[in-house]
């Protein structure tokens, strides 16, 4: 009886846990949908898919104090170039928290094309340091 | 300015800039999380019917401080605030990074290992003499509590964390409560009040080392003389719920959100008051004890908590420690950024990063680990605390409450 009771709580609390992976899971969309009005520039914003080829590449735009894309998750693989595509309207420094860390100083008005590795597996955060946002977090695998 | 400084930004992680581990594999965390459930049912199942492990709970007086260990902890202290207040204005502070990575989270294995060295180490110990004044007890732990959300606010909640003029300003204001409560209330002040002497005497209760290494013991029992007093349930909430709110604010759904940083600290305070709430719930329910054996049950079932903590630290801050902590070890060899690199050239190994699988596995055995100890130590202290009719139904909430511990650690480390 006690074993039955076990296995009983055993599979709700595994099912509980599965579904909120799910949640996880679907989190992600809506969060890259929401904010929309700003669209970046040429290269494609936010589907950046890792190819040994083209690599990684993503477009953010800075306008109204706002930064599109927000919080993101993009996949990057180790080695593979990652380039992103920085327009804003006003100066904002933009920095990429890998080892060694990378900073890019973007002007007003100006759009910026910078490209870089990343060489150890992990999650390096591009952040624009002025208004305190993480623009993405390329996931970088091996 | 070169491109390669690093600049913490206040989302830079924990104070110090960088990469952060990838989520582990699902498989992993599902792995982790059916070995943690069929060994908790089996632990109140199947396991013994007396209590086992408990030790003597007044464990006596303690030992002297070792003289030696006190000179290399002045040496030591001296050393980092020198980098700290002398050295460079920037990230690459090597006072910053030892604060943030050897203090909050050497002292970790340090004391696992080698038992409560801190107290022999601790700078504020060796200058403050007997006290003028008697430690009102009836504080407990509580000036710890504070001075440990202190040190949570800083490095996850505040503005800035990277920020060197912060550090300085909260280290300051930390070494004078120091010396000031050192010297009115003696050695008592730092047993209850110092937050990094504190976390580390409670770490050291689970080390196998004990009475300046000549006893070895069994960590089991060690950990059930952990002593109990006032804002010890709030003390392990937040760091519990502290290294929670850590993993949870690096979610696309955190910081796909522009927050004010008085949100974030009610966020990060609301995860510690919901971790506390719960275990306290957890541990009052049971039936056939008086109101008062109930109010005191959450202290005596506390040291259960430790193990959570530790596991869960361990696999939170495991890349951080070995990885960032080479590069704030050479950072402290130049502690003036004068460019100095007595050991030649500092070059940083990513062993456990460049190995994700094992690393993954790593994080999952130490919260797995933690757990399992957790649950072993909540059962064994159940014996003694609740009536035979209620031995098994009273404990049901705690065990459960763990399983639900582990599992948000797991999905965290997955997810995020």
């Amino acid at each position: 009886m006690k074993t039955a009771a076990a296995l009983l709580a055993a599979a709700l609390l595994l099912s509980a846990c599965g579904g909120s992976s799910d949640d996880g899971a679907s989190a992600d969309p809506t969060a890259a949908s929401a904010p929309t009005s700003v669209e970046p520039t040429s290269s494609e914003p936010s589907s950046a898919e890792p190819s040994e080829t083209s690599g990684t590449v993503v477009g953010i735009v800075i306008a109204g104090g706002k930064v599109v894309p927000q919080g993101k998750r993009v996949e990057a693989k180790v080695g593979a170039d990652i380039t992103l595509t920085i327009r804003s309207d006003v100066d904002e420094e933009i920095h990429v928290h890998s080892d060694p860390e990378h900073t890019y100083e973007v002007a007003a008005g100006e759009t910026v094309t910078e490209t870089f590795t990343v060489d150890t597996p992990g999650q390096v955060a591009v952040e624009a340091h002025e208004l305190g946002v993480t623009i993405v977090q390329l996931v970088v695998r091996p | 300015m070169t491109l390669t400084t690093g600049l913490g930004a206040g989302l830079a992680a924990h104070g110090v800039g960088g990469s952060t581990d990838l989520p582990i594999p699902f498989i992993y965390a599902m792995v982790g999380a059916s070995w943690a459930l069929t060994i908790s049912f089996a632990v109140l199942a199947l396991a013994w019917k007396e209590p086992r492990f408990q030790g003597s709970w007044g464990a006596g007086e303690p030992d002297r401080r070792r003289p030696w260990l006190a000179v290399v902890g002045m040496l030591l202290t001296a050393w980092v605030l020198v980098a700290l207040y002398a050295g460079p204005a920037d990230p690459s502070n090597g006072g910053l990074q030892a604060f943030y990575i050897f203090v909050w989270v050497g002292l970790v294995p340090l004391a696992l290992v080698a038992g409560h060295v801190w107290r022999d180490l601790s700078p504020w110990r060796t200058l403050t003499g007997r006290g003028i004044w008697t430690y009102p007890e009836r504080l407990g732990y509580w000036p710890a509590v504070a001075g440990l959300f202190a040190f949570v606010w800083l490095e996850l909640a505040s503005p800035d964390p990277g920020d060197v003029v912060s550090v300085r300003v909260w280290v300051g204001v930390y070494v004078a409560a120091m010396l000031l409560g050192g010297v009115a209330f003696g050695p008592r002040w730092f047993d209850r009040a110092d937050p990094f002497d504190v976390y580390s005497a409670i770490v050291a209760r689970m080390s196998p080392i004990a009475r300046g290494g000549r006893l070895s013991r069994n960590p089991l029992r060690g950990l059930t003389t952990v002593p109990v007093a006032p804002g010890l349930v709030a003390l392990l909430a937040v760091l519990l719920g502290s290294t929670a709110y850590d993993s949870f604010s690096a979610s696309p759904f955190w910081q796909g959100r522009s927050l004010s940083s008085l949100e974030h600290t009610l966020t990060l305070l609301a995860f510690c008051i919901v971790v506390a709430v719960l275990f306290v719930g957890a541990a009052m329910a049971t039936g056939g004890v008086t109101p008062e054996q109930r109010r005191a049950m959450p202290g005596l079932l506390a040291h259960s908590l430790v193990p959570i903590v530790v596991g869960y630290i361990f696999a939170h801050y495991l890349t951080y420690l070995v990885e960032k902590g080479q590069t704030a070890f050479f950072a402290l060899l130049d502690p003036l950024g004068r460019g100095w690199t007595p050991l030649g050239d500092p070059g940083v190994s990513y062993v456990l990063s460049e190995h994700t699988s094992t690393l993954a596995a790593l994080k999952v055995t130490f919260v797995v680990a933690g757990h399992v100890l957790a649950v072993i130590a909540a059962h064994d202290r159940a014996l003694v605390l609740l009536p035979k009719a209620h031995r098994l139904s009273g404990q049901l909430a705690m065990l459960l409450l763990m399983v639900a511990y582990t599992f948000t650690g797991l999905y965290l480390l997955f997810s995020v």
